[in-house]
């Protein structure tokens, strides 16, 4: 079977996440390494951590706009369009979300914020958008999707591992909003709903494990893997902040999130490659087709 | 550019997607060739609906449509392995061996097996895809060495 090249690069779309989320990662590992070797004889200054702020928020730029390439793939009334229209809108309130709290965050001298007011309200509506706002409208996308994946007959029994580890995030959630310091209500509706992710994440799993290791089935196992280590992301901050408070442990804070985004990022890049792939293979002549026999008479093009 | 054969007897069956068919009738408007094109399938369709329900052939169809009918028959049981193969080709390309393994039943036809890749490919990576990967499976896959066979 033929291809034609892709000139737009879309197909390469994951390479490009997985390279640049590996390249992020050990330019952390080596930046900390020189920091603790270096530290003791240099005074070096710490990140505010707004740099690993906006590299996650441009992870969900590619995240969005990928999204919405994925569901313009489809027809209107296509069961998936749905899902992937809340997927995108999920997306797009992490952007939001990212950016306004880096706006309200930034301690710089010339940030007209600063002296607003409002910037109160401002940072608590960016924790909402890129909490709560963005979390339930990621929900509600895999449910849609797992409502298709079911149609379709990819559904199976998680298995006990799947269910053990689903616990242990689910305790973790309702143990941290027992905590005093997670009281308030937008981590609670966070937590809450973290939970639901990780259910749905475990049946998205089970379910890519059925189909195989197909872009398909890549883009769903990516949705699993993104909720995972959210997840686990929740839990290191827990950790590092109770138990692991100084250097060089903290340091991970600036990591932990990213590789979360690079696989919500890598889910949609899976299928627009995909899309991409299938349609961009060299469209056969008419006359190689089949119905060509039911149609002799047809009159030159 | 003038749609394909294949596109053109889908337009005149309405198994298009919306977009797509209103993009297709735009372009009847103005093509006389393609208007011709669909005339003749529109035709051949009713000739081959007649020869079904057992009503006598119209005027003007070749003598030797049962032949060509029988033809197709023999096609359709020459080509579905390898309709087969390549749908479960297609299936583990996108999805992977699993889903393969579980639309391809041992008792499944080979237009089955394919309504049910078009269906698949479409519910997950749209109607463009579904529609080019369906084009691929069937590519090269032709009849006319099998009607001329049998052809009086």
């Amino acid at each position: 079977m033929t291809r034609t090249e892709d000139w737009s690069g879309l197909e390469s779309a994951p390479r490009w996440i997985i390279m640049a989320t590996g390249t992020y990662l050990l330019l952390g590992l080596f930046a900390l390494y020189v920091w603790s070797t270096a530290e003791p004889a240099l005074s070096i200054q710490a990140p505010s951590g707004g740099a690993e702020g906006l590299s996650v928020v441009g992870m969900a730029v590619a995240q969005a706009w990928l999204c919405l390439l994925a569901f313009r793939c489809f027809e209107p009334g296509a069961p998936l369009r749905r899902a992937w229209f809340l997927m995108m809108l999920s997306a797009a309130a992490h952007v939001a979300g990212g950016l306004l709290g880096q706006a309200s965050e930034t301690a710089w001298l010339l940030n007209p914020l600063l002296a607003s007011a409002r910037i109160g309200q401002l940072h608590r509506a960016a924790l909402i958008l890129a909490g709560p706002v963005q979390m339930a409208l990621l929900a509600a996308g895999l449910l849609a999707a797992l409502r298709v994946l079911g149609k379709f007959g990819f559904r199976a029994r998680p298995k006990a591992i799947g269910w053990a580890a689903a616990g242990i995030v689910i305790l973790f959630a309702l143990y941290r909003c027992g905590e005093a310091a997670a009281g308030s209500g937008i981590f609670l509706v966070r937590d809450a709903i973290l939970c639901v992710l990780v259910l749905e994440a475990l049946l998205l799993w089970q379910s890519a494990a059925c189909m195989g290791r197909g872009p398909v089935a890549k883009c769903w196992r990516a949705f699993a893997l993104g909720i995972f280590f959210t997840g686990f992301g929740e839990a290191a901050l827990w950790a590092i902040a109770r138990y692991f408070p100084g250097w060089p442990v903290a340091a991970l804070e600036w990591y932990v999130w990213f590789p979360a985004a690079a696989f919500f990022a890598l889910a949609p890049a899976h299928l627009v490659a995909a899309v991409r792939s299938a349609t961009g293979r060299v469209t056969s002549p008419s006359d190689e087709l089949p119905v060509r026999a039911f149609t002799p008479a047809l009159p030159a093009r | 550019m003038h749609p394909e054969t294949a596109t053109l007897v889908a337009f005149s069956d309405a198994e298009l997607a919306p977009g797509r068919s209103q993009r297709i009738a735009r372009h009847l408007q103005n093509c006389s060739k393609c208007q011709a094109a669909l005339e003749c399938i529109s035709k051949e369709k009713r000739d081959f609906s007649a020869l079904a329900d057992g009503l006598p052939p119209a005027a003007g169809v070749p003598r030797g449509l049962a032949a060509v009918l029988q033809a197709i028959a023999g096609w359709r049981q020459a080509a579905a392995p390898e309709l087969r193969s390549r749908a479960r080709a297609q299936i583990e390309i996108y999805f992977g061996c699993g889903a393969a393994s579980m639309l391809e039943r041992p008792d499944i036809r080979a237009d089955e097996l394919l309504a049910k890749t078009l269906a698949l490919m479409a519910a997950f990576l749209g109607q463009d895809a579904a529609e080019a990967a369906v084009e691929d499976i069937l590519r090269g896959l032709d009849c006319a060495a099998l009607t001329a066979e049998v052809s009086p």
